[in-house]
């Protein structure tokens, strides 16, 4: 197992692989170098559970290279990793994902939302936990969001990915337990070909974005066949095996984003599901195959 | 097993079991620190202030 740490989820992947008689060598990515051209690593397979996204994919690449089996796929960690190419995969493939723009400067930004329309939503094509998205609520605030963004070195914020503002009707617990509306921001978790599990996600008050990460509630939610076809067509779209699904609902039920290196401890606690257990099983179900 | 946080030079306690690369608060002054050594013989752990968050972090 590759990670930055042993954080929650690799813990219980450990107590999982212990109960399991399954030996697991850990690879912390800091301290990991090779020369390209001779493997370092014996095992039977890798699990990537490296929370950065750069050393993931490409130590992903490096190992797969080796002819490790790696999950997730190098090509999977990429699509993934990348708002825009999981947008452009989920197209393809005709999965429904909210309206999205591209755009590389300022200018054609500030045009590509006049056609989107406000409010919109800028997100950097990389990085997670909601960081650096920003509400676009009218063209003022857009046009001081886009000079930000073109004063920051990193040229991917310079990638303008802007997605329409999808308003969820129950926005928290107290209009969720009204029931006159479902909860539509939901992660489901997806191992192999079967969705283990499934939790809606509520936004703190004082903040519109539902990641676990920003201090949202969780709260296990029954999987229904929509929600289980459309995470397992996301998942097959981007070849991938162990993912958490992000869905969002408007007028029909939506693939938000996928993620690769999926968190899981609001998950489990919210449904109670070994997760760490079950990934461990798939794991055991590759090795032998 | 004893531990001493590169901060504060807190001493404390941590399980036996600790592993390398576990992160564990730091009792006294919050600091988030890594395990980079368990010296079973000694009975203490090494530990360094773990990574920050980087931009492309996430899951």
């Amino acid at each position: 197992m590759i990670c930055n740490k042993l954080s929650w989820e690799e813990k219980s992947i450990l107590d999982a692989a212990k109960r399991k008689n399954v030996k697991v060598n850990i690879i912390l990515n800091r301290t990991y170098f090779v020369n390209l051209e001779e493997d370092n690593v014996s095992t039977d397979i890798i699990l990537q559970r490296s929370l950065s996204y750069v050393r993931g994919l490409y130590t992903t690449a490096i190992l797969e290279n080796f002819g490790h089996h790696v999950i997730n796929s190098y090509r999977t960690s990429e699509i993934c990793g990348n708002k825009l190419l999981t947008t452009l995969t989920l197209l393809k493939e005709g999965i429904p994902t909210p309206k999205t723009y591209c755009a590389f400067t300022k200018e054609s930004a500030l045009k590509a939302l006049d056609e989107l329309g406000y409010p919109a939503v800028i997100k950097p094509i990389i990085g997670s936990w909601g960081r650096l998205i920003a509400l676009l609520k009218d063209q003022d605030v857009a046009k001081a969001i886009l000079e930000d963004r073109e004063t920051m070195g990193n040229i991917f914020q310079k990638v303008y990915y802007l997605q329409e503002y999808i308003v969820k009707r129950a926005r928290d617990m107290k209009e969720y337990l009204r029931r006159d509306k479902a909860p539509r921001d939901m992660r489901v978790f997806v191992i192999g070909d079967e969705v283990v599990a499934a939790m809606n996600r509520h936004e703190m008050e004082g903040d519109w974005r539902s990641s676990a990460t920003r201090g949202a509630r969780s709260v296990s939610c029954d999987i229904t066949p929509e929600m289980e076809e459309l995470a397992l067509k996301a998942a097959k779209a981007v070849n991938g095996e162990i993912l958490g699904i992000d869905l969002i609902e408007d007028e029909e039920l939506m693939v938000q984003e996928i993620n690769h290196v999926s968190g899981f401890h609001a998950l489990a606690n919210s449904t109670g599901r070994d997760i760490g257990g079950r990934i461990v099983d798939y794991i055991i179900t590759q090795i032998k195959g | 097993m004893k531990a001493t946080c590169i901060e504060c030079y807190f001493e404390f306690e941590v399980d036996d079991d600790v592993m390398l690369g576990e992160i564990i608060e730091c009792p006294d002054c919050g600091t988030e620190l890594e395990v980079i050594e368990i010296n079973d013989k000694e009975g203490e752990v090494v530990l360094q202030k773990a990574e920050s968050e980087e931009e492309d972090w996430g899951e």
